[in-house]
């Protein structure tokens, strides 16, 4: 231990340099207050000081003003050496800054005790000094490690040209390294995807499953897919990469243009709340697990579809909304949401947020709140930098794609399988530019194939459905014939044509002997019976359907705009 | 295909991810097996029905067939974007209650 022995008086100095060589300390000298401080800046190994108080120059109090005033990021006591004892003296030491009082004359036990005492405050300073520089170390690592994943994300939403004057949402700052989640995306068809969860868990760790979980969410969703799809997705990937005792509570829900219909795939999170208009307030309950928890196998991907009304507010919110806790340790709870949801009169996000971050007296950078509102009604998207409305479903459906054509031969076994009309719909929707039309291509395409395949190849006449016992009989022959098919086919054809509106040419062309189309498009309006439906439904999707060769081929025109 | 009794007024009969020309028969089968007394509510619930071709119009208007002359309401619950447009499209919504 390095002592700086400050006294005008030789005898003096050196008395103590003695004492403490004695005890294994090092001395150093100096013989007023003015030295003293000159020597304790320019030797930082100096690790305490005693100090006569009255010296020429510089006296001892002053001097140790300046010491501390000048060594605040340093742990130096500084111990006077007086025989001055009375209350005005030790005060005037004390409020210069000084640490303890050695009296004169000098005992070495006290001396060397004293010395002893600050020499194991010192090693506690630091120890701490030293935990505090690593903590700053690691704090600085985890925000360069936070600011990396935040920039990851924030380049993944930056696809999105567009948000949705229907959807607010509110996320903390912390709350996404909390593992919560927030995506939203426009559909092809002009609605609106949104998905908000919570991974298990804490940290930066928990966050890391968001990375997958983007990148299926944007994925899917450029090509419309159901919200079922979008759920089994994420679970599988993520029961392929989470630890066990890992996993995502999520809402992932589909608002269709009009904003009336939801599609909603709840799994392991509170309810949604739904406030109408009349201020009456239901529960939409989850009826899932968690993701990434069952296998492909056991995943349930039904989900609830809700009629809304134009009115309606949806509120989705992880659990760190009614699991925020107050000082005493009590939880923000389900009935003081539903309160606030039901009497505030903006019903505005922030009101719900100011009401958390009021009960849990957070410094809003440690909480982990996200909620989401979700207003029903004809849904309005806008461009991100112009702030313009935009029509998201017209740029799908004036999307401009190179010509192309898709042909298809299907033979006796390709005929046999169910679901080949499947396998046909997934060539052509992978195309760009089909993603807002495959749902009514798909119903175009079964009904021709299964005239060609049923009244052309098969020879059923639709006349034997006309009462429920013909119509199973009529679907087991089907069934009979198509196991005894023989040198059969069905060519399938796709032909994009630029024109305006776009168009896709669809040609179904069959082996078999054709069959009176007039007469099935006759029985069509001869009241309640149960066939001639199909046709029907091809008049109306199809902005041009004719049958060729006796009914052989069928050709459909339909128009690639907004329907 | 799954049927659910709350009562034997009240029934919904759950159908499965294909409702088209391969479930004739089930269908069938749960319909008929019903014997309502009185007023019934029979729903058809489509919520984890993907796809659905005109054959499945048949179908219902058979079921429809089958219980008339009792008062038997038969209403088409969950139906996702396309179901409801086939459904528009062929007038269903006359006929039956579509939610």
């Amino acid at each position: 231990m390095k002592i700086l022995v400050v006294d005008d008086h030789a005898y003096n100095r050196e008395l103590l340099g003695f004492m403490l060589e004695d005890h294994g300390c090092v001395p150093v000298y100096a013989e007023n207050g003015m030295l003293a401080l000159e020597q304790v800046l320019s030797d930082t190994s100096i690790d305490l000081v005693l100090m006569d108080v009255m010296m020429p120059v510089m006296d001892g109090l002053e001097a140790t003003t300046a010491i501390k005033e000048q060594c605040q990021d340093r742990f130096l006591p500084v111990l006077f050496v007086t025989a001055l004892d009375d209350e005005k003296n030790i005060t005037a030491c004390l409020n210069a800054g000084g640490d303890d009082f050695v009296p004169k004359p000098v005992n070495e036990n006290i001396l060397v005790a004293k010395v002893k005492a600050h020499e194991r405050s010192k090693a506690l300073y630091d120890q701490v000094k030293n935990s505090n520089e690593e903590l700053t170390y690691h704090r600085k690592l985890m925000d360069r490690e936070h600011s990396i994943v935040e920039h990851i994300f924030e380049n993944g939403s930056k696809r999105q040209q567009t948000s949705c004057d229907n959807l607010s949402v509110y996320t903390s700052p912390m709350s996404m390294f909390n593992g919560d989640l927030v995506l939203s995306a426009p559909s092809p068809s002009g609605g609106l995807y949104l998905l908000l969860g919570d991974f298990t868990g804490h940290g930066l760790a928990a966050s890391i499953g968001s990375l997958p979980v983007g990148e299926v969410f944007y994925q899917q969703v450029q090509h419309q897919a159901s919200v079922s799809k979008i759920a089994t997705e994420i679970n599988h990937r993520l029961k392929i990469l989470l630890p066990q005792n890992m996993f995502f509570c999520a809402a992932i829900a589909e608002l269709d243009a009009t904003g009336e219909q939801m599609t909603l795939w709840l799994g392991g999170m509170n309810d949604i709340l739904q406030l109408k208009a009349d201020g009456r307030l239901l529960h939409l309950e989850s009826r899932h697990m968690p993701l990434g928890i069952l296998s492909d196998e056991e995943f349930d991907d039904s989900p609830d579809i809700y009629t809304l009304e134009a009115q309606d507010k949806l509120y989705i919110y992880t659990d760190g909304i009614t699991e925020a806790v107050d000082s005493e340790g009590n939880e923000f709870g389900q009935q003081r949401l539903e309160q606030i949801v039901r009497s505030s009169e903006e019903r505005s996000l922030q009101t719900i947020v100011d009401a958390v971050n009021a009960f849990s007296e957070s410094d809003e950078q440690n909480d982990d709140v996200s909620i989401a509102l979700l207003n029903a009604g004809p849904l309005v998207h806008r461009d991100k930098l112009s702030n313009e409305p935009v029509d998201i479903g017209a740029d799908y459906h004036t999307i401009d794609s190179i010509p192309w054509s898709l042909d298809l031969s299907l033979f006796d076994k390709d005929l046999q399988r169910t679901n080949i009309v499947d396998q046909l719909m997934s060539f052509v929707s992978s195309i760009s530019g089909m993603e807002a039309h495959q749902d009514k291509i798909f119903t175009i395409v079964s009904e021709l194939y299964n005239n060609a395949l049923e009244h052309g190849i098969l020879g059923l006449d639709s006349q034997l459905k006309a009462d429920a016992d013909g119509f199973e009989k009529y679907y087991q022959l089907r069934q009979q014939r198509l196991q005894e098919l023989s040198e059969q086919r069905i060519n399938v054809s796709f032909k994009f044509v630029r024109a305006d509106p776009n168009q896709l040419h669809i040609t179904i062309n069959d082996s078999g002997r054709g069959f009176d189309v007039e007469a099935v498009c006759r029985r069509i309006n001869e009241g309640e019976q149960s066939h001639g439906r199909g046709m029907l439904l091809l008049e109306q999707l199809c902005s041009h359907l004719e049958y060729r060769d006796g009914g052989r081929t069928a050709f459909a025109r339909y128009d690639l705009s907004l329907h | 295909m799954q049927l659910e009794n709350q009562d034997s007024n009240n029934v919904t009969l759950k159908l499965g991810e294909r409702f088209d020309f391969a479930c004739v028969e089930e269908f069938r089968k749960c319909y008929e097996s019903l014997e309502p007394q009185g007023r019934c509510l029979l729903v058809m619930d489509f919520a984890n029905t993907k796809y659905m071709d005109s054959s499945a119009l048949g179908m219902l208007i058979n079921a429809k067939n089958h219980f008339s002359g009792q008062s038997v309401k038969i209403m088409l619950r969950n139906c996702n974007a396309q179901i409801r447009k086939i459904f528009s499209i062929s007038r269903f919504d006359l006929k039956f209650d579509i939610l």
